[in-house]
């Protein structure tokens, strides 16, 4: 009984937050507290979220910026894994790169967006280079201290089990450094998204960006919508964090972490 | 004291060509350096086939730096280390090393089976024969069907059953090991000591194990590399003449197996 009260109070406790938030919204705006053309009421809000949930120019919205996420991740992942574990192989290497890595990784992407426009224009291109852009100097540096990091007696064990080149990088090299690319994937994939509505929104390709800019443009009766999009923004956000958190728990399950937190789940029972 | 084993070799074991051959072994750290360290000045010894070798000294004697030495993990300063005749550049295909710390050496994203198939992968060997090994060289180590589990999922003393069926799985022809039982508790500790003679009877394999318990490497032992402190000689080369079939109560408590004792306390402690 004790058990089943803390888990409703544990799924109840946000609702009421989430009921509360909205309520409040609701009241701000009728009582005239925020004008409509600043801000619409909560109802008129969620009444354009259902209605664009229903069209296909959401959908198709959404894809668009999935598409510009998963490709500059890809292309990132695939760059820093390569070029991390070169430059960790390598000592000399590695302290000649890192101060150039750390003055990158210190440019916001966003400062580069108005030569990737004026090279790349308004593209899918454009869009892919600065999501990969952003999301490779925070990936490379955790491929780096990932590979460094392997312990000497793992390294001495593949060695000795006469495991070595592609084999040794994929079955002991990348798993023994996955903790640190994990985290790295993580924040690439929170950053990644964000630029890309950034390069929708602002460099003008298509996606839930350049949706959030049409509505807005479209006048005072869109603004309902343009919430919508926004709301639709931090919700895609959402879904990827929770199926990040999903994935890495399962690919991850052998490590420490992931057991300890199977053992606590078992201990609370 | 150091001598030279030849004679010793011949008479604990049938004679034949060294498996291992450590010729005037030198290990330095840091050469040129401020805090260069010798941590090995001068080792010679060599194994026949079939042998079981200890090497003990008191801590700090640089055994794990001669183990890694003479598995090929490291170069020597200066001498020679042969494996089978041939001078050791790179850890040879037909040596087998056991690490003390089988919580790292076992690799936790793999199942205790493919940890086992993954150097007859890298050898080459075909899925089905894999699977086969497997299997049998769990059943070598007295374990059953534990392939499918993790490591980190069986007691200390299986993890390193299963470490030990990982390196007996490429059928090595020379088995080293370092302090393979220092993390176990005393009652498994037996128990593994007991398993390492028998596989050493069944497979005809070769053996050297660095130990710091002077029981443990009369108990094992057909002969004893003894080294002095850092940087470390060979002071001595014991044989242990207590023949091949070794009981726990029996033999530790064999008047044989006292003196044997005695006298390696007296080159092990400090004078």
């Amino acid at each position: 009984m004790q058990v089943f009260a803390t888990y409703t109070r544990a799924a109840v406790v946000p609702l009421v937050t989430l009921a509360l938030v909205l309520a409040s919204w609701q009241a701000v705006t009728v009582s005239g507290l925020f004008r409509p053309d600043q801000f619409p009421t909560m109802t008129a809000t969620l009444q354009a979220l259902g209605t664009a949930l229903g069209t296909e120019a959401l959908w198709s919205a959404v894809g668009a910026t999935l598409q510009g996420w998963a490709i500059g991740l890809l292309l990132a992942t695939v760059l820093a894994v390569v070029i991390g574990s070169a430059l960790a192989a390598n000592d000399v290497a590695f302290r000649s790169a890192a101060s150039v890595i750390e003055l990158f990784k210190a440019i916001p992407a966003i400062a580069i967006l108005p030569l990737v426009i004026l090279v790349l224009g308004s593209t899918l291109d454009m869009k892919v280079f600065l999501v990969a852009f952003g999301a490779f100097w925070p990936l490379v540096i955790q491929v780096v201290y990932g590979v460094r990091s392997i312990d000497p007696t793992v390294r001495d064990t593949a060695r000795v089990l006469g495991v070595g080149g592609v084999r040794r990088f994929l079955t002991v090299t990348i798993p023994s450094a996955s903790p640190y690319m994990a985290t790295g994937l993580r924040i690439a994939s929170a950053s990644a998204l964000i630029l890309s509505v950034v390069a929708e929104l602002v460099g003008g390709a298509e996606g839930i960006g350049r949706a959030i800019l049409f509505a807005r443009n479209a006048g005072v009766t869109s603004y309902p919508t343009m919430y919508a999009y926004i709301l639709v923004s931090g919700l895609l956000g959402i879904v990827l964090t929770g199926a990040f958190f999903l994935v890495e728990k399962r690919a991850m399950h052998w490590h420490e972490s992931q057991r300890n937190a199977k053992d606590n789940e078992l201990g609370a029972r | 004291m150091t001598q030279t084993l030849g004679a010793h070799a011949a008479g604990a074991t049938p004679a034949g060509p060294p498996v291992l051959d450590v010729a005037g072994l030198r290990k330095v750290f840091n050469v040129g350096r401020p805090d260069e360290r010798m941590a090995i000045d001068d080792v010679t010894f060599d194994v026949v086939k079939g042998e079981f070798v200890c090497i003990v000294g008191p801590s700090g004697a640089g055994k794990t730096t001669l183990l890694r030495c003479i598995s090929g993990l490291s170069a020597p300063t200066r001498g020679t280390v042969q494996f089978e005749g041939t001078a050791l550049t790179e850890v040879p295909d037909q040596l087998g090393v056991v690490f003390q710390d089988y919580g790292r050496s076992l690799f936790p994203w793999f199942t205790n089976g493919s940890n086992i198939a993954l150097p007859l992968k890298a050898r080459g060997v075909g899925r089905e024969e894999r699977t086969k090994r497997v299997n049998e060289v769990l059943t070598e180590v007295g374990l059953g069907h534990v392939e499918k589990q993790y490591p980190w999922q069986l007691s200390g003393g299986m993890q390193q059953r299963v470490a030990i069926a990982r390196t007996l799985s490429y059928k090595p022809d020379l088995l080293l090991m370092d302090e393979p039982f220092a993390s176990v508790d005393a009652q498994t500790r037996f128990d593994l000591e007991d398993l390492i003679l028998e596989v050493r009877e069944e497979a005809g394999i070769t053996v050297v194990l660095v130990t710091h318990d002077i029981d443990e490497a009369i108990y094992l032992s057909d002969r004893i590399v003894v080294l002095s402190g850092s940087p470390s000689k060979v002071r001595e080369i014991v044989t242990v003449p207590l023949g091949r079939d070794r009981d726990q109560v029996a033999t530790r408590s064999s008047e044989e197996f006292l003196e044997l004792r005695r006298h390696l306390l007296s080159l092990v402690m400090p004078h």
